[in-house]
């Protein structure tokens, strides 16, 4: 007997999430019918599903109403997270589409290369957006749900549609052996959240997060659930990339192809930090105290090794995958100071929220300008290839040198304010200790942001000139990043409010 | 007649600003093409805007004025800009007597000036850029007399001061021009520097009173309305507080010891002199002190400082203005003297009379600054010694400026007379006689200086090398002079004082916002005395110029060489540059070069601090990525040692 009621319910409760599942079967079918020109149908069909998609995630995000369908919640968190992951989802598909179409069109020179297969091809790859709607699917499972399972399942959808990604560049040997590591190693990080979330169902018996204040600890099992815990936050820390869970880090941020790099330093990283505040928040129920020491070192850690290694890479896009460790560091500091007295208070995550929406801005606005730096067949993304950019390429240097100083968060960008944010709640929480790290480390960091500036301005004009145009949708995405990043710096206001509407919703 | 809707206040400044944006547009698209395209498009988008703003800006004086005393239209909060524990701070617009009268010359002035500069720029090649960046200026202009709070204030000052910067510096490929615009900007951010410790200072005198917490409203410290009503609060530091602001204003405002970008800013094209260095930008000092009034009550110790440096400034540059060849050079000590004057009215507490002489000076001083780009546009060259008898071939040109003159040397009843006898009745009545002589001696000078301007320039035989060239300017450029001409003539009729019969209405319309007087009733008598030895004095030393100068314009070259040496004084501008350049830049200098470059930085940061904590970090880094080896059996390992390390950790 099907409950018409409830199917109705489930419905608009994940609107969002069916617009794009539809979208991704689309996609696939369309791909499928026209493999030749599929690659530009499928893009155009892909983006539009995402525009609705994120009209409707607004829509309900103004509605207010939150609605607990079963395994799915939609609460003012979770829609916070959905506009947040689409807009992800958006921009990587500009920065891909225009990504493979410079890769082609710099290897169509006659080369051998031309013959490959999908990666080979002329034009946006038609995979690429099937593969970026069903991760985004999954990055939506991954939180919008209180149900252990259903989050699982959701990281898997989309570390498998990742995996894939990373391996996307196929006449790149890099490309292939970053995806492998990901791959064994992910297993292996998977594989302890799920140990992790069955020996936490073993201890308390039961899987849903929203459950957890009913339950009863027995004093003599209380190590269970810490053993539990301790698995759960290694799964963690593996996807927010925290030392030390970092390692595979570099080489894959650094061998995937530039696109899916700025996809898995916001996107993957967004989605596992909001699952992370609801699973903290859950864990004041269990005997736990310890966790906030455990973040707490894992904070300084990722601070120093992020920051330090950071400085001695020749390659922008490993330098840019430390500074992710090193910003997962500072928003962990932006959780870790949640605590008082043992239990986390979620509402300051508010400045995490916050820090999240900048910090993929302009995350994705440097790898959006990395995807632009294609030289001879290979991704040209050595610091030694920036030489002059300034005086070839004025305009992506320019919005370059935006995101490196909004990422070591001078004002007025946004990570000035994000940083702000965190550091005001440390202080006022009574962590001085570690706001001085942080800023330490923050200082630290301007060696290896400045840098970029350095070798575009300073070091004369290039040797050979690199000219071409920006292409239109790397420059829509260009244009959008910079501009959030101005805008979130001088007038925050509104998306602080965002971000404490949402924050007040982790219960 | 409709009241201004306070919903179109933001149009104000706004108009301006989709100028800038469609000129920039429209610079950008003809510097790609490489080819200017017709300048009709950005004149007319130029001048439409400011023009939209003026008509608007009539309409909510209009609308003010029939509003009962004291009133005020206000935008309300058009954003929150800042909401943070420490302090609250909106974007919102304020339009009161004090702002109204700010807004008409900025955009009444600013709108003749645009027009003007259609003619002035013809065919330059940066026509669009020029007509976009002075729309940029009007925006941040209006910014800092609309603002209602002193932050939004800081927005505009600052903006004003990027677009005299990029305007001075307009023609950049000549090297000496961009380095005026280099020395403006520069000086002016030391007068920032003051004026942001000010705003500090008065944020930290509102924090002492603990009043961090509460209500958005009762953290506005910025707002103008919260500061005069807690003025208390500020009280015992108001010293330092507007000390410091007076900082600002010397830098913005041409006083000293920050006078000095101001000649060194007529590299730029004179239009832009005339709107930003002589009726507009310069007098945002002014305006600021006039705003903060209450505050400056507060600080009598501050106003005397404003009183004696605007006098010493007014002395010194007049002195200056005497020797100069240059025409704009004259007008730009003329300026900083006229300025100066300005200063000492606020300074003696009359604060309605320097807002006044503010706006009659715009007037004059505009149509002067117009006039001499008239006669460069005609003569090519900028030295008075190459003209002469232009009055013949610039017949409109000579006789606006012959008017202004008579207005800025006080012959009534043109509009300088009034303004500056408020002053000198004022200082009088300030009860130091000192000062009064000095400004009174000043005034002559100033009379001297102007003739001999204008006699140089326009009278006797043309001593112009080619004088078949010389021809009057377009129409475009004599109309905006001959409006200017007869404002600065009858502008002084707004403040009749009540010895002649009027009504000094100008005084009363900012009674209300303005502290009153802080000088003793006065004796019309003494008065009616006072203005007419002061006329007397106007008369008497432009006569003696004009004479002396008709007769024989080499007739200083005794005298300069009795004095030689105090003559060459006063004509290297008392060497004030070779001055700084000896006691701050080239000490600074040296000890940049000497101290902070080889020991400080090469030795103990670079050498010590850097290196050695590079070396540091380089050292850990290098740990680290030999720990990266890249092969995924290590990094398993160290994933499972991370993990029972933690496992110990958690369950010990």
């Amino acid at each position: 007997m099907i409950d018409l009621q409830y199917l109705i319910s489930l419905f608009h409760a994940g609107l969002p999430i069916w617009i794009l599942t539809g979208t991704g079967l689309v996609c696939l079918l369309t791909d499928g019918l026209w493999p030749k020109k599929g690659g530009t149908a499928v893009f155009i069909v892909g983006f539009l599903g995402m525009a609705v998609a994120l009209f409707f995630a607004f829509r309900q995000w103004l509605s207010g109403e939150t609605i607990a369908q079963d395994l799915l919640v939609s609460d003012k968190a979770t829609r916070f997270f959905v506009i947040l992951v689409i807009f992800i989802g958006l921009l990587h598909l500009l920065n891909s589409a225009s990504y493979f179409r410079l890769l082609g069109k710099v290897s169509a020179g006659g080369s051998p290369a031309g013959r490959l297969g999908p990666a080979g091809r002329l034009g946006p790859a038609g995979d690429m957006v099937t593969l970026t709607l069903f991760a985004v699917v999954g990055m939506i499972f991954l939180f919008a749900s209180d149900h252990l399972i259903v989050n699982f399942i959701g990281l898997e959808t989309m570390s498998l549609a990742v995996y894939v990604m990373v391996g996307f560049n196929r006449r790149d040997v890099r490309s292939g052996e970053a995806a492998m590591k990901y791959y064994v190693m992910g297993s292996v990080a998977s594989a302890l959240l799920l140990y992790g979330i069955v020996l936490l169902y073993g201890a308390v018996g039961e899987f849903r997060l929203s459950e957890f204040h009913k339950v009863a600890i027995f004093p003599d099992t209380a190590f269970l659930p810490r053993i539990a815990v301790v698995l759960m936050l290694g799964g963690f820390f593996f996807k927010l990339a925290l030392v030390p869970f970092h390692f595979w880090v570099p080489d894959v941020y650094e061998g995937a192809p530039t696109p899916v790099t700025g996809f898995m330093a916001t996107g993957v990283k967004v989605a596992a930090f909001a699952l992370f505040i609801r699973v903290l928040t859950a864990l004041n129920y269990l005997p736990t105290a310890v966790v906030s020491q455990v973040l707490q070192i894992c904070v300084i850690l990722t601070l120093l090794v992020g920051n330090l290694a950071a400085i001695v890479q020749d390659n922008v896009k490993r330098m840019l995958a430390y500074s992710s460790i090193s910003h997962a560091g500072y928003l962990l500091l932006g959780l870790s100071v949640g605590y008082q007295s043992g239990k986390f208070d979620p509402s300051v995550s508010s400045a995490v929220l916050f820090y999240l929406a900048g910090y993929s801005c302009m995350t994705l606005g440097a790898f959006a300008v990395l995807s632009v730096m294609v030289d001879e067949k290979r991704e040209a993304t050595q610091f030694a290839d920036l030489t002059g950019l300034g005086y070839s390429r004025p305009v992506l240097a320019a919005v370059f040198s935006l995101f490196m100083i909004s990422l070591l968060g001078v004002p007025p960008t946004v990570g000035f304010a994000a940083k702000y944010g965190i550091f005001s709640f440390a202080v006022k929480n009574g962590f001085i200790g570690l706001a001085v790290l942080g800023m330490i480390t923050t200082v630290i960091s301007a060696y290896y942001y400045l840098r970029p500036l350095v070798m575009m301005y300073f070091c004369g004009a290039p040797e050979k000139v690199k000219g071409g145009e920006i292409p239109f949708p790397l420059m829509l995405s260009l244009v959008f990043c910079a501009v959030a990043v101005i805008l979130l710096g001088i007038w925050p206001l509104p998306y602080i409010d965002m971000a404490q509407k949402a924050a007040t919703a982790f219960k | 007649m409709i009241n201004f809707p306070t919903q179109l206040i933001s149009l104000i400044p706004a108009l301006p600003l989709v100028g800038f944006l469609l000129n920039s547009a429209i610079a950008l698209a003809w510097a790609r093409r490489r080819k200017a395209g017709p300048e009709i498009i950005p004149s007319v988008i130029g001048c439409l805007f400011p023009i939209a703003s003026f008509v608007l800006a009539v309409w909510a004086f209009l609308t003010l004025k029939g509003m009962e005393e004291g009133a005020s239209l206000s935008s309300g909060p058009l954003l929150t800009w800042l909401d943070v524990p420490l302090v609250s701070v909106d974007f919102a617009f304020l339009i009161d007597p004090l702002s109204s009268v700010m807004m008409l010359v900025v955009t009444g002035v600013g709108s003749l000036i645009h027009i003007y500069s259609i003619g002035y720029m013809k065919k330059d090649d940066g026509f669009a850029r020029y007509f976009s960046y002075l729309n940029l200026f009007l925006f941040f202009m209006l910014l800092l007399v609309m603002g209602d709070n002193l932050l939004v204030l800081f927005v505009g000052w600052e903006g004003v001061g990027l677009c005299s910067y990029l305007l001075i510096g307009f023609w950049f490929t000549d090297p000496q021009k961009a380095a005026c615009g280099k020395k403006a900007f520069v000086v002016n951010r030391i007068g920032d520097f003051g004026f942001l410790i000010g705003l500090f200072l008065i944020l930290y005198a509102f924090g002492l009173q603990g009043q961090a917490d509460g209500d958005p409203l009762s953290r506005s410290f910025f707002s103008y309305s919260y500061l005069a009503a807690n003025k208390e609060w500020l009280a015992p530091l108001a010293t330092a507080i507007t000390l410091c602001l007076f900082v600002g204003a010397t830098g913005k405002s041409a006083q000293i010891p920050l006078y000095v970008w101001l000649p060194d800013a007529m590299a730029g094209p004179t239009p832009v002199s005339a709107l930003i260095h002589a009726a507009t930008m310069v007098t945002a000092g002014i305006y600021m002190v006039a705003r903060l009034g209450f505050l400056f009550a507060l600080a009598p110790f501050t106003l005397q400082v404003i009183s004696c440096i605007g006098l010493a400034t007014a002395l010194m540059a007049a002195l200056i203005g005497l020797t100069q060849f240059d025409i704009k050079k004259v007008l730009a000590y003329s300026t900083v003297s006229q300025l100066g004057y300005m200063f000492l009215a606020l300074g003696v507490g009359a604060y309605s009379a320097a807002i006044f002489h503010l706006v009659t000076h715009a007037f004059f001083k505009a149509c002067l600054f117009l006039g001499s780009g008239s006669v460069i546009h005609a003569c090519h060259d900028q030295d008075i010694r190459n003209m002469g008898g232009l009055f013949k071939k610039m017949p409109v040109t000579a006789t606006t400026f012959l008017v202004s003159t008579l207005a800025i040397a006080g012959i009534p009843p043109l509009a300088g007379f009034f303004s500056k006898d408020e002053i000198l009745w004022n200082t009088f009545l300030y009860g130091s006689w000192p000062f009064y002589g000095v400004a009174l001696f000043t005034a002559g000078i100033t009379a001297f200086y102007m003739f001999r301007l204008f006699v140089t320039t326009f009278l006797g035989k043309t001593r112009h090398p080619h004088p078949d060239h010389l021809h009057e300017s377009p129409w475009v450029m004599t109309i905006p002079l001959i409006i200017l001409a007869v404002l600065a003539a009858v502008g002084g009729f707004l403040g009749v004082p009540e010895v002649l019969g009027g009504h000094n209405r100008f005084h009363h319309w900012l009674a209300a916002v303005m502290p009153p007087s802080v000088g003793h009733e006065g004796n019309p008598a003494l008065e009616l005395g006072l203005m007419g030895l002061s006329t007397f004095w106007a008369l008497v030393i432009s006569l003696i110029s004009v004479a002396l100068y008709r007769r024989n314009l080499n007739w200083p070259a005794v005298i300069t060489e009795r004095f030689r040496s105090v003559y060459n004084l006063v004509l290297e501008k008392f060497r004030v540059d070779e001055l700084y350049d000896a006691l701050i830049i080239r000490p600074i200098r040296v000890v940049s070069e000497k101290f902070l470059w080889k020991i400080s930085d090469e030795k103990l940061f670079d050498g010590f601090l850097v290196h050695g904590w590079t070396d540091m970090a380089g050292f850990s880094a290098r740990v680290l990525s030999r720990i990266q080896t890249g092969l995924v059996g290590h990094y398993l390992l160290y994933l499972w040692v991370a993990l029972v390390a933690l496992l110990i950790f958690t369950v010990k």
